[in-house]
């Protein structure tokens, strides 16, 4: 016992090596340790009893529990980018250097401001916040910052987190969840029978409960066991690994803090995901000691008894140097022994039981000082605990006994199994009124609770409850126990009328479950929402079930009635690192390229996002802006030769006896009669008569057809057609095939797009009657085979060229080359929207999942002379009302003035009074033709309205213009530049 | 006209390890290009399945998840009716089996990247990015499945206890490589 490790014993210490000494850092004070510490047990050993402040009144806290159930010590981990807030101090091996905050506090942990909440709790009831701040409600956002600042747990990190986080996906036949005793022998047995099994457990070492236990012959068994485990090439041991989630069909979900366990990361993840998908699943997570309710029991000091026994055992640290012991059981005893033979100080033990029988009795002919059928009713002291308030309960009204000082008082309630991953799983859940706690029920899964995790506490019989399950044999009958001569924990008076807490992260007293009920909240999920009793990082794994049976007192009903909350994952909280940090970026989310991508990249091109595409939006050169370079490239096309890849539209191969007759039905106009070699404009509809998705179609052979699609459009078409054939037509002989992977597109467009042609593909005869508008001609391009299709989008002379897009790369160098004495700009999306717009083509902006093909202006592309999905729909009286909105153009007035985004359309200009909305804009460019801002908009009754002025609006901009409503086609409306 | 394009590796930057890689490591290196066609019919179609059969000079699997192999030649059975037929050695397989007559195919020799992952530790690989069962009993050699991967979906072949053949459609294949080298880090990948 060194001065800077006061509470170290010699006693016990299984866990740790006392050869070595290290240091880290808690608010700037060196804390040191020996390697297998945990943070909480260095802290208790330094004798840093208070390690936070408490969520809502600011109490000041110390170290309660030994595990995950930690409802105090929240504490931060690091600081910038490796920052972890709410880290639980019982579970986070203590390293070297690391660096250790605490929370909730301002400005320092014994100094805290918000302290005097405590002074006020007594108007600080459940539901204050509720109650309080709703009115005004213009005021919330004000209350709501101060608020902010003084309930909440650790800081969120500011800065990008730089750590690295892993995925896997694993099968096994047998997921055992807690390497404690049960689990080990569950693993050791399954195993033997060849299985192939996981066992994870949340700590960096296996024993569990083993570890809390004086020397003896279970540690043999122990080391032994693992051993055996450890030589199994069927077994993955998976330590410092929290068995999160528990979902459908045996889908568990694990976080694997590799950093908890190795100091050394190398390649390694600082934390694994894994979703394991197990044949069977045994749960063995142990059990959970209960709270003793009395006044200020929640002063640093007061401890769980296993908590105690555990720091002794594991850790060979002292909780206090003279403490209370506090319960209701004979284990109480042999933990006071022990504690006076590591060189405490056992002041008393406080027994609840009036006669607690000779295991009491044997202590006190040692010398012991037992006060039987008494209770601890006050805890004094403010940030330690100074001394245990002892009434005697055994007989009419409580009545005083004597305040015994101490610096540590340490509770047993009992023990509750732990439920989480069962009730995760949706199985029942039965009330076992001897241990006063819900015990698992029928499983819901091929699962089982044993050892702990189903009430049997004992080692023997957890081993036992092990080796049956790992065979997968029925288990063992479990001991009925009576029930207890001691009050439960929620059955205690309150002499002192002090406040007691039922649950410490959140500040709920019992009085706050009691004015819940008083209030009409009967259901133990809305108390859970108004008093917040069980929520935050522990969830209520120590606060639950004494909450549940004050609300069932409270209401009059039984406790088995009263029911639990849902559990829900995590279990334990995981970081937000850990399921998320290994799909950022691309890693996460893939970026589609076109063959020619590199090509791009070297021509200054500036990306955007077309659906997972990238594709140039415009080519920079000289510091171009967006502007600038988009209104450049379309003034190319218009005047000489421009070259766009348009390879992500998307394209299906439709083949087969009846692809003709499928065409027809899936498109509103007709496609059987199309020629072989020619191609045709196509219009799908939705069920419901609307738009779905447009495209040129090109008919290979008679039993062949190659369609484009949108690209954002590409998957949803493919799936429609699937749907089609599988289940509206099952009979049809057709069959789709996506090919947009296989074919590099380029489109080439201006008034010298054919003598360009002629250039880059000698062999083919490009004029008028040689290929006529819509069709397709086979031809070789810098030695490529390649597809010639003439159509246009940008209104001039123009064709599409299509090659395998293995040479996609090579031909669109080629190209760009050849386009050298031509002049040739390349241009990218942005000018291509400019150009089409001019020219009334639509897109998604105009065909919105609202417009039909009459509004957009194509309704005689529906035929009526056969049938296709979606058109009856149009002849539904409110697709063809007056006051739908049509598809116009507009031109702007003034050359100099701006259309804004997301403009509305209004009949007079923005003046003091609201104006009613027309329509609104659904795509605008400058238009290099006319030399001003265009646009498309769809304005009620718009071809109506052609040739009036209307004004384009942003009312939030402050920004209004005027335009002329004309039809979409804006420039060339004969067509004349397509002949070229 | 070439044999292969230019770009028939089909992923910018990543080229064919060759025979420079270390002997038992894990190793990610992209294939020569292939033929690669998809075969579109009714299984129960006798003159279907002759014609293709013919053509391919192998009979189309039936089975499932179970790949035919022969030499150069793998045939696998995506869907009900839909075959994908890849020739190791021959560039022009693809346009001559759309070619041939008798039954519908598609050219697709240049859709799909095809990669070779090769060592011990490749099925943990894998486990990082899909959620099938990988265990070699379950996927042993000669199986193969389609697969969401990563950032993208995969056709897996296992070609050999520790070696595989994965197809990335082509324009995901530069993002999937990004994706397999973070996943492989842990492993010591080694990628060209």
């Amino acid at each position: 016992m060194s001065a800077r490790q006061p509470n170290r014993s010699d006693t016990g210490g299984w866990l740790i090596d006392r050869s070595c000494v290290e240091i880290f850092t808690f608010d700037g004070r060196e804390i040191p340790f020996h390697p297998g510490d945990t943070v909480a047990s260095a802290l208790l050993a330094a004798g840093e009893t208070l390690v936070g402040r408490s969520f809502k009144l600011h109490r000041p806290r110390g170290i309660f529990g030994l595990g995950a159930e930690e409802p105090n010590a929240l504490l931060t981990l690091g600081a910038g980018p490796t920052l972890t807030p709410n880290a639980r101090a019982t579970m986070i091996p203590a390293k070297p250097d690391m660096q250790v905050s605490s929370q909730n506090r301002w400005p320092s942990l014994k100094h805290d401001a918000f302290g005097l909440l405590d002074k006020v709790k007594a108007v600080l009831p459940a539901g204050f916040y509720y109650k309080t701040f709703m009115w005004p409600a213009s005021r919330w956002m004000t209350y709501e910052k101060y608020i902010r600042r003084m309930a909440g747990l650790g800081p969120a990190p500011r800065e990008r987190d730089t750590e690295e986080y892993a995925r896997r996906n694993v099968h096994c036949d047998v997921l055992i969840a807690g390497g404690g005793p049960a689990g080990l022998a569950a693993a050791e047995v399954a195993a033997a029978n060849g299985q192939f099994v996981i066992l994870a457990h949340a700590r960096p070492s296996f024993g569990g409960g083993v570890h809390s236990m004086p020397q003896g012959p279970h540690r043999r068994w122990f080391q032994d066991t693992l051993a055996r485990l450890e030589a199994m090439p069927n077994v993955r041991l998976m330590t410092s690994t929290t068995v999160a989630g528990y979902y459908e069909h045996e889908l568990l979900t694990l976080c694997e803090r590799v950093r908890d366990r190795d100091s050394a990361l190398g390649t390694a993840p600082t934390e694994r995901f894994w979703e394991v998908r197990a044949g069977r699943v045994i749960i063995a997570t142990g059990a959970i000691e209960r709270p003793l309710l009395f006044a200020n029991n929640d002063r640093p000091g007061i401890m769980l008894a296993s908590a105690a026994q555990g720091y002794l055992w594991r850790f060979g640290v002292l909780a206090g140097q003279a403490p209370v012991l506090f319960g209701g059981d004979d284990s109480l005893y042999p933990l006071a022994r022990a504690l006076k033979d590591a060189g405490a100080a056992v002041r008393a033990v406080v027994d609840l039981r009036s006669d607690p029988g000779l295991v009491a009795a044997a202590y006190v002919a040692d010398g012991g000082k037992v006060i039987a059928g008494a209770m601890v009713a006050k805890a004094h002291g403010a940030k330690r605990v100074s001394g245990a308030e002892v009434w005697r309960i055994d007989g009419g009204a409580p009545q005083v006994q004597e305040t015994i000082p101490t610096d540590a008082i340490l509770i047993s309630g009992g023990f509750g199994p732990s439920l989480q991953l069962h009730a995760q799983s949706k199985g029942a859940l039965v009330w076992d009124e001897g241990l006063g706690s819900f015990v698992p029920g029928a499983p819901n899964g091929a699962n089982c609770s044993i050892g702990g995790a189903r009430g049997v506490f004992d080692l023997p019989n957890a081993i036992a409850d092990g080796v049956a399950a790992g065979k997968a044999e029925p288990l063992p009958e479990r001991d009925q126990a009576d029930r207890s001569t001691a009050p439960q924990p929620w059955e205690l008076p309150n002499p002192t009328g002090g406040i007691r807490f039922v649950d410490l992260q959140n500040d709920v007293a019992d009085k706050d479950i009691a004015l819940a009920a008083r209030e009409g909240w009967h259901s133990i999920e809305h108390v859970k929402r108004y008093t917040t009793l069980g929520m935050g990082t522990d969830q209520g794994k120590i606060a639950g079930p004494i909450g549940l049976a004050l609300l069932a007192a409270a209401t009059g009903k039984e406790v088995a009635k009263t029911g639990l909350t849902t559990f829900r994952p995590p279990a334990t909280p995981v970081t937000f690192g850990a399921v998320a940090g290994g799909h950022l970026g691309e890693v996460g989310h893939a970026i589609r390229r076109s063959a020619a991508d590199s090509r791009h990249e070297s021509q200054n091109a500036v990306f955007i996002d077309a659906g997972l595409w990238r594709r140039p939006q415009f080519y920079t050169t000289n510091g171009a802006t967006l502007g600038e370079a988009y209104r450049a490239e379309a003034a190319a096309v218009r005047a000489g030769l421009g070259l766009v890849d348009v390879s992500t539209l998307g394209k299906i191969d439709l083949a087969g006896p009846d692809a003709a007759t499928l065409m027809d039905r899936l498109y509103c106009n007709t496609m059987g009669t199309l020629k072989v070699g020619r191609g045709r404009y196509g219009l799908m509809l939705r069920e419901d008569g609307r738009v779905f998705d447009d495209g040129v179609v090109f008919r290979l052979a008679d039993d062949r057809f190659h369609l484009t699609c949108t690209t954002g459009g590409a998957g949803a078409v493919y799936q429609h057609i699937e749907h089609a054939l599988q289940v509206l037509w099952a009979d049809l002989k057709a069959y789709a095939t996506p090919v947009s992977e296989e074919w590099f597109a380029a489109a080439i467009a201006g008034p010298k797009a054919r003598e360009y042609l002629a250039a880059l593909a000698p062999e083919l005869d490009a004029s008028n009657e040689g290929l006529p508008m819509m069709r397709l001609a086979e031809t070789t391009i810098a030695g490529v085979p390649a597809r010639v299709m003439r159509m246009s989008y940008s209104g001039e002379l123009s064709f599409e060229i299509n090659v395998p897009a293995d040479w996609g790369g090579h031909v669109w160098a080629h190209m760009i080359s050849t386009g050298d004495s031509f002049g040739l700009t390349a241009y990218g999306t942005e000018a291509m929207g400019a150009l089409r717009i001019e020219k009334g083509h639509v897109t998604h902006s105009e065909a919105d999942g609202r417009t039909t093909p009459d509004d957009l202006g194509l309704g005689r592309m529906a035929s009526r002379k056969k049938d296709a999905i979606g058109v009856r729909a149009l002849d539904l009286p409110a697709l063809q009302e007056s006051g739908r909105k049509q598809l116009v153009g507009l031109v702007a007035d003034d050359p100099a003035a701006a259309f804004p985004q997301g403009a509305q359309v209004t009949a007079e200009a923005l003046g003091d009074q609201p104006r009613p909305s027309l329509g609104h804009v659904s795509s605008y460019a400058y238009s290099s033709e006319l030399k001003r801002m265009v646009a498309l908009a769809l304005l009620k009754d718009g071809r109506a309205l052609h040739g009036q002025t209307v004004h384009v609006v942003s009312p939030i901009m402050g920004v209004a213009a005027a335009a002329k409503v004309t039809d979409p086609v804006m420039i060339d409306p004969d067509g004349e530049r397509l002949r070229g | 006209m070439a044999d292969i394009g230019p770009d028939a590796a089909r992923v910018h930057g990543f080229a064919s390890l060759g025979a420079e890689r270390p002997a038992g490591a894990l190793v990610a290196y992209a294939l020569p290009a292939a033929g690669q066609a998809a075969i579109r019919g009714d299984a129960k179609e006798s003159a279907f399945t002759a014609a293709a059969s013919a053509a391919l000079g192998a009979a189309l699997p039936m089975e499932p998840g179970t790949a035919f192999t022969d030499g150069p030649l793998s045939i696998m059975r995506l869907g009900p009716d839909n075959w994908l037929a890849v020739h190791d050695a021959d560039a022009g397989f693809g346009v001559r089996i759309e070619q041939a007559d008798g039954f519908h195919a598609i050219n697709l020799s240049s859709s799909r990247a095809r990669l070779r992952i090769e060592g011990a530790d490749a099925r943990d690989l894998f486990s990082v990015g899909s959620r099938l069962d990988l265990r070699p009993h379950s996927f042993p050699p000669g199986a193969f499945a389609q697969t969401p991967m990563g950032n993208a979906t995969a056709v897996l072949h296992c070609r050999d206890a520790d070696a595989f053949d994965v197809y990335i459609a082509r324009s995901f294949a530069e993002s999937w490589l990004v994706w397999l080298r973070h996943a492989g880090v842990e492993f010591g990948l080694t990628t060209a």
